[in-house]
């Protein structure tokens, strides 16, 4: 385990990305937040009526949305961060003969290849959910300022009724279960990533768009093409009580309207997520990937 | 004491060529062994097996392992530097000596600083900044602190310059080799390694073509400089090899007694280099 940890460490000192991406996000995002402090004050001035007029759940759902919407935007930084990283890691020590090096410390191909998968499945959420708190917080004080500027107690319309642990918990939720959707892309990408000599991208990319061709010319049907989009997306709808128990809190204008959830660990739905076939396929087709992968790496004679 | 490396009728083609062709060899513990060919002889074929990096057919045991199933665990044992400039370019000296001792039980940290010390490498550089012959000290000053028992060297000191080769040699010597190991090399540069070498190695077209000790390379083969008349009276003794020098020839014996060529003038010892050419051009012919 010690040396499962070094492996990690080394990961996270070779891609520096997945600290500082996430950083720079947040932090543009709570910069953005202060300097148009000017205009948040003046549209919690004009706003001031009818915020002081919202239900406690009301209150609740626009404090969790705060903390959410830095998890939203960090998350789809760091699958970026993710995508390119998983294509990269056993490829670019091919190319630059590190792998030689590597190999000739005491450490097994599966032990190399399950760090890598590690950061893509641990390491990189844990990073998100951090960072989203962290962010979100930050952000949380500085609209602490707004409020008083504007003349609204930070404590009664902000941070009393924001429901932390609900938000922790289902952040925490979300993570754990897209990386388990996503486990055989994830393990698709590194299996590429350890047997493409070159054009990694083309490599992870061309496989699947020949079988949604030829799906389209020999059935003219489209189950791959739904398998991978389901595949990408497709867990919210299994994970989550989306529409359903009425707990959605609508919030409109004259041309806009935006739903929120005042306690979003009342969208955890384990049930049918952890029922569903896709799920438990989805685990094996990615550990028989990624026993390639390993597999691939081990046996594979040329450093490129 | 059993050989430290033990292989039997190894074979390994790379498509119509063998790289490997039913060879066969053995290594004693404590020795510091050269494996000497042309390119594209099967030097490196026989490394990555030896080192579990590449699948073959045949018998090959490693510290008693096979490489092929044990690699894992051998790697305690065994450590190589695969040329030059193959560590990471990112990683910076002090992580590599920290990640090293991390992942290796047989690491001692202290020992790689003592070494570094004495270097100019800087703790906190990339690997990138640094010279190639940096790169290669830093190499050699984790491989010196690993306690392993095999060291595998393939062309350690390519593109490197005459003083970085003459003082990786003297530090392995010196500071490294003992008793109880056993260095495995290969390289070009013959010359400078022979007076390091305690056994030779010799292959070419994935067959082994000499296997010997130093000491049996001075008893079994001589040198002697003949003038052009007495070329013929020597050539009757059956020279594996000859060639030409400001007019003289220079001929090399195998098993041909040392008095008996004495009387064409003085018979010395050849250079590895020699031997090699002979044995190698012999192996064509």
């Amino acid at each position: 385990m010690k040396r499962f940890l070094w492996l990690i460490r080394r990961e996270l000192w070779e891609h520096r990305a997945f600290i500082y991406v996430p950083l720079i996000a947040g932090a543009l995002m709570v910069t953005v937040s202060v300097l148009f402090s000017a205009e948040i004050i003046a549209a919690l001035e004009l706003a001031h009526d009818k915020i002081t007029t919202l239900s406690e759940e009301e209150r609740a759902a626009i404090s969790s949305a705060l903390i959410g919407q830095f998890a939203v935007a960090i998350a789809l930084f760091m699958s970026f961060v993710v995508l390119m990283y998983l294509l990269d890691c056993l490829h670019a020590e091919r190319v630059d003969r590190s792998i030689l090096f590597w190999k000739s410390l005491p450490v097994s191909d599966a032990s190399t290849v399950l760090s890598k998968l590690a950061m893509a499945m641990v390491v990189a959420p844990s990073i998100v959910l951090a960072s989203a708190l962290i962010f979100g917080l930050l952000q949380m004080i500085v609209l602490t300022v707004d409020f008083a500027a504007a003349g609204l107690s930070p404590w009664e319309y902000l941070w009393g009724p924001s429901p932390f642990l609900a938000t922790i918990a289902f952040l925490v939720y979300a993570v754990v279960v897209q990386a388990l959707w996503h486990f055989p892309l994830f393990a698709w990408l590194l299996l590429v990533s350890a047997f493409a000599k070159r054009g990694v991208f083309l490599w992870a990319v061309l496989p699947p768009v020949a079988v949604i061709w030829l799906e389209k010319v020999i059935f003219d049907s489209h189950w791959f093409a739904d398998q991978i989009a389901e595949r990408i997306i497709g867990v919210f709808p299994l994970a989550f009580d989306i529409g359903g128990g009425g707990h959605q809190i609508v919030f409109s204008d004259e041309d806009t309207e935006i739903e929120l959830t005042a306690r979003l660990s009342e969208l955890i739905n384990p049930g049918p997520f952890l029922t569903s076939p896709g799920l438990w396929i989805g685990l094996v087709v990615g550990a028989l990937l990624i026993a390639a992968a390993i597999w691939v790496r081990r046996y594979r004679d040329e450093s490129i | 004491m059993a050989a430290l490396i033990e292989a039997r009728g190894l074979c390994k083609r790379y498509g119509a060529t063998a790289a490997l062709d039913n060879t066969s060899f053995s290594i004693e513990p404590g020795r510091i062994v050269g494996l000497i060919g042309p390119n594209g002889a099967g030097k490196t074929t026989a490394l990555k097996a030896i080192l579990g990096l590449t699948p073959f057919e045949g018998d090959l045991s490693v510290l008693g392992r096979d490489p092929r199933r044990e690699r894992h665990d051998l790697m305690q044992e065994v450590c190589f530097i695969a040329d030059v400039a193959v560590l990471p370019r990112w990683i910076k000296v002090n992580q590599v000596l920290d990640l090293v001792e991390g992942v290796h039980p047989r690491f001692k940290k202290d020992k790689a600083m003592q070494f570094l010390s004495r270097t100019d490498i800087p703790l906190t550089a990339r690997v990138k900044t640094l010279s190639k012959g940096m790169v290669t000290q830093l190499h050699l000053a984790l491989v010196m602190a690993i306690d392993a028992r095999l060291l595998v060297l393939d062309e350690p000191t390519i593109g490197l310059d005459i003083i970085y080769r003459k003082e990786f040699y003297a530090s392995l010597l010196n500071d490294y080799f003992d008793a109880e190991r056993t260095i495995l090399v290969t390289t070009h540069q013959v010359e400078e390694i022979q007076n390091v070498l305690t056994d030779l190695l010799f292959i070419n077209r994935g067959r082994i073509v000499l296997d010997c000790s130093m000491e049996e390379v001075a008893e079994r083969y001589t040198e002697i400089l003949v003038g052009p008349d007495q070329v013929d009276e020597a050539r009757a003794l059956e020279p594996i090899y000859e060639q030409d020098t400001f007019g003289r020839k220079v001929l090399l014996f195998e098993g041909v007694g040392r008095a008996e060529l004495e009387r064409f003038g003085e018979a010395r010892r050849p250079s590895i280099s020699d031997l090699f050419v002979a044995k190698v051009k012999g192996g064509r012919a």
